[in-house]
């Protein structure tokens, strides 16, 4: 084997035996640098796999989305707005519907109420529910509960319920169907019924509607049709599903980042720390080093040993962090950061998040923690090289 | 947009190489002042214990900066799916006037933080330390790169705004009329292929034939090989990677769907290029009697590292290619 290789070896060696010697004393070391990549992991984590159930669930939105405004506030849509899109060419269907929130005083919850012009009748959206069928075409009171609020009206095996209008005159619905947990992102709060009772719960006019849902056939020409709309319809708001999904990122990006910016505190308390547990090098360590330098050892191979307990360290308790990290997504679904992610609301969607980890989360991380603490170790590793044999042997 | 992971991991590791550069300048300063091999004060024998910190804290934060190259690379990537009209790390550097700037610069600087480092191994090699003051003093310039460097790539971060749209790959490197770094003005036709390939087995002569100005021409070679290579692999190579014609994008070639097939194309041709330039850099030190051995040896190991790595380069983007007319299209 080369030499040079052979050499660094041994003082590699030699390092990982002195840095099992002082087990006591880098221990301390090693838990808080693991609780601190743990932090910063899970943050990264976090983001990354709810990026990805975003990305995951969004693939059933309507390619454009459109609504109108009126003094900046959204109202109802006419369905004269409808046969404006007609002129529009390269829309392969338009669905109208009407998107609502119903307050439920007994519990002070929200729920969201979406009417739907078609029953759903391809394989993707039938298998979103765990029993049951959407509302059909004609059938009077049909609603599918999102399991959050299957819980919260208490219905038990009962299919009936009733639901105010704002006179507070009643409208009688029954369940025909429950959605799966796995996405509940989007349904642990919603209620899916037909177009007409919702208009009926919210007592809107016969042809009022409050989105229109438009599916292009041709996926490179959303923007651009995406502008003919907003020409068509004067002063309505068109929002494309990619511009959804740049929003979705766009927020976790920045509460991952604003999360990673507060752990900055505690990753510099902890290059601290190093810092000064590295300065203070007992009388021993001095004594180990003058006999080292009797042996022959130079300035530079103590650097070097010192820079590889220093990277022992580091790689172990990166790895420790990095799975415990991972291990708070996968089993606990990111408990401690949820609700700095998802915010707070009586009805929170008990979600399963998608685990998600790419090679690039793991060099970010490497970045933020591993480098601060090398670097840390440098002056410490360098004022303990330069003792002279001669004062402390 | 400086508030996510990666401005931030960025930044942090950025400012981790300024301190650590700048206080080995503090100690550069004083080796180019007060050096005196010949002297026993006590203020030489301190700067002697001390030039061990100082060459160790600007390794360490070299190795930084070169690991914020890639840090920036993976970051504009990852940006692109919060900019609208960015689709890779094109529009991401093309989102303001700084991106492609920051970038530029900071592939410059990585061969001159490398010459540095080997300027370095080579110094420690010598009980004298003979090249201690103009290591040093090539510290002291590397400073001012570092923090255009890091301003650089603070504007481009500071400036980048999810309203803002930009440009695709498809755009900017199909169109002649749009430029990036003047890479995609013109695009490499058979003969330039032809040419590139020639002159990178030509490379092979200098770097293990001795004539005269062999080392010039190794040098001049070796610098000339990273920009037309770069161009090669965007506007030649490219399309047969993607499978597209219209497709041409340095950038796209990191994404795991083409197996993350860039990383090795250019960090080959790094190798190859800084290595051919390391041994011609080496060879100007010869007249340093006592380094002659190491710098023989030193050139040696380049030389080798020269060859594999270009010869990888030439085998690995050759091969995208050569599938394409024995296999046929996809």
């Amino acid at each position: 084997m080369n030499k040079s290789i052979q050499q660094q070896l041994n003082i590699l060696d030699y390092g990982l035996h002195s840095l099992w010697q002082k087990k006591g004393r880098n221990f301390c070391v090693f838990l808080i640098f693991s609780g601190v990549i743990f932090l910063l992991a899970s943050f990264q984590f976090m983001s990354a796999s709810l990026t990805r159930t975003a990305e995951l669930l969004l693939v059933t939105v309507p390619d454009i989305t459109v609504q109108q405004l009126s003094a900046g506030r959204q109202v109802p849509l006419s369905a004269k707005s409808l046969g404006k899109l007609d002129t529009v060419f390269g829309i392969s269907s338009i669905r109208p519907r009407i998107w609502g929130y119903y307050f439920d005083e007994s519990n002070g919850a929200n729920y969201t109420v979406i009417g739907s012009s078609a029953p759903a009748t391809d394989d993707l959206l039938d298998s979103l529910l765990i029993a049951g069928s959407y509302p059909q075409a004609g059938e009077q009171g049909a609603v599918v509960l999102g399991s959050a609020v299957l819980d919260n009206l208490g219905l038990g095996d009962r299919k009936s319920f009733s639901l105010f209008r704002p006179d507070l005159t009643q409208v009688a619905l029954h369940r025909v169907g429950v959605f799966q947990q796995s996405i509940n992102l989007l349904t642990a709060d919603l209620m899916l019924m037909s177009l007409e009772d919702a208009r009926d719960l919210f007592a809107m006019g016969h042809d009022e509607f409050t989105d229109l849902l438009v599916q292009v056939a041709n996926p490179t020409e959303i923007p651009t049709i995406a502008s003919k709309i907003a020409d068509a319809i004067p002063g309505s708001r068109v929002v494309t599903a990619e511009q959804i999904r740049k929003t979705y990122e766009a927020v976790f990006s920045f509460r991952s980042g604003f999360g990673a910016a507060c752990l900055l505190a505690s990753l510099a308390a902890f290059v601290i720390l190093a810092f000064d547990k590295g300065l203070g090098f007992s009388r021993e360590d001095q004594q180990e080093v003058g006999i080292l330098k009797m042996l022959g050892w130079q300035t530079g191979d103590i650097m070097r040993l010192r820079f590889y307990e220093s990277l022992a360290t580091a790689a172990c308790a990166f790895g420790l962090g990095i799975s415990l990290a991972w291990a708070h997504i996968l089993f606990f679904d990111g408990g401690l950061f949820r609700s700095v992610f998802l915010g707070w609301s009586v009805l929170r969607p008990t979600f399963d998040i998608v685990p998600y980890i790419q090679g690039r989360d793991i060099l970010l991380l490497f970045a933020f923690s591993a480098l601060p603490y090398l670097a840390a170790t440098i002056i410490p590793a360098w004022r303990a090289s330069i003792v002279r044999a001669d004062s402390v042997v | 947009m400086l508030v996510t992971s990666w401005s931030i991991g960025l930044s942090v590791t950025s400012l981790l190489a300024l301190f650590l550069i700048l206080r080995s300048a503090y100690t550069g300063i004083r080796v180019v002042r007060f050096w005196d091999q010949s002297a026993d004060t006590p203020l030489q024998i301190r700067l002697e214990s001390e030039i061990w910190l100082s060459s160790t804290l600007m390794e360490y934060g070299l190795f930084f900066q070169i690991f914020s190259l890639l840090l920036l690379v993976i970051a504009a990537d990852s940006f692109a799916s919060l900019l609208p009209g960015a689709m890779c790390a094109t529009g991401s550097f093309l989102a303001n006037d700084y991106g492609m700037k920051s970038l530029a610069l900071k592939l410059v600087s990585v061969f001159l933080y490398g010459f540095w480092i080997l300027i370095h191994r080579l110094d420690i090699r010598s009980p004298r330390y003979p090249l201690v003051r103009l290591k040093n003093v090539y510290l002291l310039l590397l400073c001012p790169l570092l923090i255009t460097d890091i301003t650089l790539q603070t504007l481009y971060l500071q400036g980048l705004h999810p309203d803002i749209i930009t440009s695709c790959c498809g755009v900017v490197f199909t169109k002649p009329d749009v430029s990036i770094l003047g890479l995609s003005q013109s695009m490499a036709s058979v003969s330039t292929v032809v040419v590139f390939y020639c002159g990178c087995l030509l490379l092979f002569l200098p770097a293990w034939k001795r004539f005269l100005f062999s080392q010039s021409l190794l040098a001049i070679g070796s610098a000339l090989l990273f920009p037309t290579g770069l161009w090669i692999v965007t506007t030649f190579v490219s399309p047969y990677v993607y499978a597209m014609p219209h497709h041409r994008c340095p950038f796209c070639l990191l994404h795991a769907e083409y197996n993350f097939v860039g990383y090795p194309l250019f960090l080959s041709l790094y190798l190859a290029s800084f290595s051919g330039m390391g041994v011609a850099l080496l060879a100007a030190f010869r007249k340093h009697s006592d380094l002659e051995g190491v710098i023989y040896m030193q050139q040696k190991e380049l030389r080798m590292v020269l060859s594999w790595s270009l010869l990888f380069f030439i085998g690995l983007s050759l091969y995208f290619p050569l599938k394409y007319l024995v296999l046929g299209g996809e």
